[in-house]
């Protein structure tokens, strides 16, 4: 029984703190893609005047963009037939667990004016948004580096130890 | 064909209100040609029955009474926003010139302007009012006019009416008839749709729709690239349109133009129509009566026009 039961808790606890460690990164990887995304639609109304459905529905076509989970719903619900402001909405909650909470009230903030000012205002509004999401970026990473190897290191330690103890 | 009529018109319009006006009967949906939302109004219909107000069990009144359905401020924001498809930005221009097109659908606003030093409008700020105008497709409608396009019968033709008429309704059924490839002599069309009411989405058309260009550069660049048998316009009304339109008859171009107009005088009396008929170019004018939508009241040719 023993011999069956250590490894197990050196496999959970290793498990345990590589997944912390992974949501860390994840977090981060999602973040940025959400701010390329954001950039790229700031790009697009500073040279073109393409209405926002149809700009994020193309952009959930492009493979650089599918690591972010926010546009995969609000496209889903799009395509549902939910109007723009709603599937916004009911998106940015959804990507609290991916995005942190700061994420989700960073969208939930720009959905309430995205589209509805002139060029100018909706330029401002997504520079000033972006800047935001720079420094949640910049925050996600600062935190990945300092606990990710923690997480990692401390579940091998905790692992490893049970695991000579319970032999 | 592109879907049109009161369904696809209200579907700009929030749940709430939409619902109130989809348990309207049938008959007063297929009569309908206006819904006007106001804030904190009453939801106002025009049809061929006239006026009517909204009431919250799903029929039309007379007066508005506290049973009449009240268009609120967030009603008629979440409905400006949905015909601006979410992307106000992207209709700044339609938005100073007082409408905005929804699934062919034209949407009148009324808010406040807002102007430079100089005067000039350079944007609409706090909508107060919009007026939905539901398009219908009436296929066939137009077939007693469609001899005077084929075998050289006329060079340039004006259809005239007063509002709701069925002008734009006539004009779309004759882009099908007339540039259709699934009959022979299709001819090669261009259109001039301004106010992006003529699109038809056909699938087999020999016709080139200029959406949303202003009327006088779209019939340049069609004279100089497309080389268009016929170029049909809507609601033509300034001296500038005119203009274009002479322009392009001067280059032998056939014209197919719509003008608002209730009657032979008041057609004659328009400056911009004298203009036209002064090119000599412009021989045929069907004049459309008020009711009901698409009848012609009057085909006037030759010495009709010209000695008026």
């Amino acid at each position: 029984m023993r011999e069956l039961f250590s490894p197990a808790v050196l496999f959970c606890a290793l498990a345990l703190g590589f997944s912390a460690a992974d949501r860390l990164r994840k977090r981060e990887t999602a973040l940025c893609a959400l701010r390329q995304m954001l950039l790229e639609v700031h790009l697009s109304l500073s040279f073109g005047s393409v209405p926002l459905p149809a700009l994020l529905l193309s952009l959930s076509q492009e493979a650089r963009f599918a690591r972010v989970p926010f546009l995969s719903a609000l496209t889903l619900l799009l395509q549902n037939g939910e109007a723009l402001p709603d599937a916004w909405n009911a998106a940015a909650a959804a990507a609290a667990s991916s995005l942190g909470k700061e994420g989700s009230a960073l969208l939930l903030r720009l959905g309430a004016v995205l589209g509805k000012t002139d060029k100018p205002g909706q330029l401002e509004v997504l520079s000033r948004e972006i800047a935001a999401l720079d420094a949640l970026c910049a925050a996600a990473l600062q935190k990945r580096r300092r606990n990710g190897a923690l997480y990692r290191a401390a579940g091998a330690f905790f692992g490893v130890s049970a695991f000579l103890i319970l032999m | 064909m592109e879907h049109r009529g009161f369904e696809s018109a209200v579907e700009c319009l929030p749940a709430a209100l939409r619902e109130k006006l989809l348990l309207l009967p049938e008959g007063v949906r297929a009569q309908c040609f206006e819904i006007r939302l106001r804030k904190q109004q009453p939801v106002v219909l025009f049809g061929a029955f006239g006026c009517g107000v909204l009431q919250s069990d799903g029929t039309l009144g007379k007066t508005a009474g506290s049973a009449a359905v009240i268009c609120t401020g967030e009603q008629l924001d979440a409905a400006f926003h949905c015909c601006c498809e979410y992307s106000v930005y992207a209709h700044e221009n339609d938005l100073l010139r007082g409408f905005l097109t929804f699934h062919g659908n034209r949407v009148g606003l009324v808010g406040s302007a807002v102007c430079d030093a100089a005067g000039s409008m350079t944007a609409v700020r706090d909508i107060t009012g919009l007026n939905v105008r539901v398009a219908r497709d009436v296929p066939g409608c137009a077939r007693a006019l469609l001899g005077l396009f084929r075998d050289g019968a006329a060079q340039s033709v004006i259809l005239a009416g007063p509002p709701a008429s069925g002008k734009t309704t006539m004009l779309r059924d004759l882009i099908v008839s007339l540039s259709s490839l699934e009959h022979e002599g299709a001819q090669k069309l261009c259109v001039i749709d301004a106010r992006q009411e003529l699109f038809v989405a056909h699938t087999a058309l020999n016709c080139d729709f200029y959406r949303g260009y202003p009327m006088e550069i779209a019939i340049d660049n069609a004279v100089k690239t497309m080389s268009p048998q016929l170029i049909v316009c809507d609601e033509i009304a300034t001296k500038r349109e005119v203009d274009a339109i002479c322009y392009g008859v001067n280059c032998g171009v056939r014209f197919l133009v719509g003008v608002h107009a209730s009657s032979k005088a008041e057609l004659l009396r328009r400056t911009q129509v004298q203009r036209l008929l002064e090119t000599r170019a412009f021989d045929r004018a069907v004049l459309l009566a008020s009711a009901p939508v698409g009848t012609v009241s009057a085909v006037l040719a030759g010495r009709t026009l010209f000695d008026a």
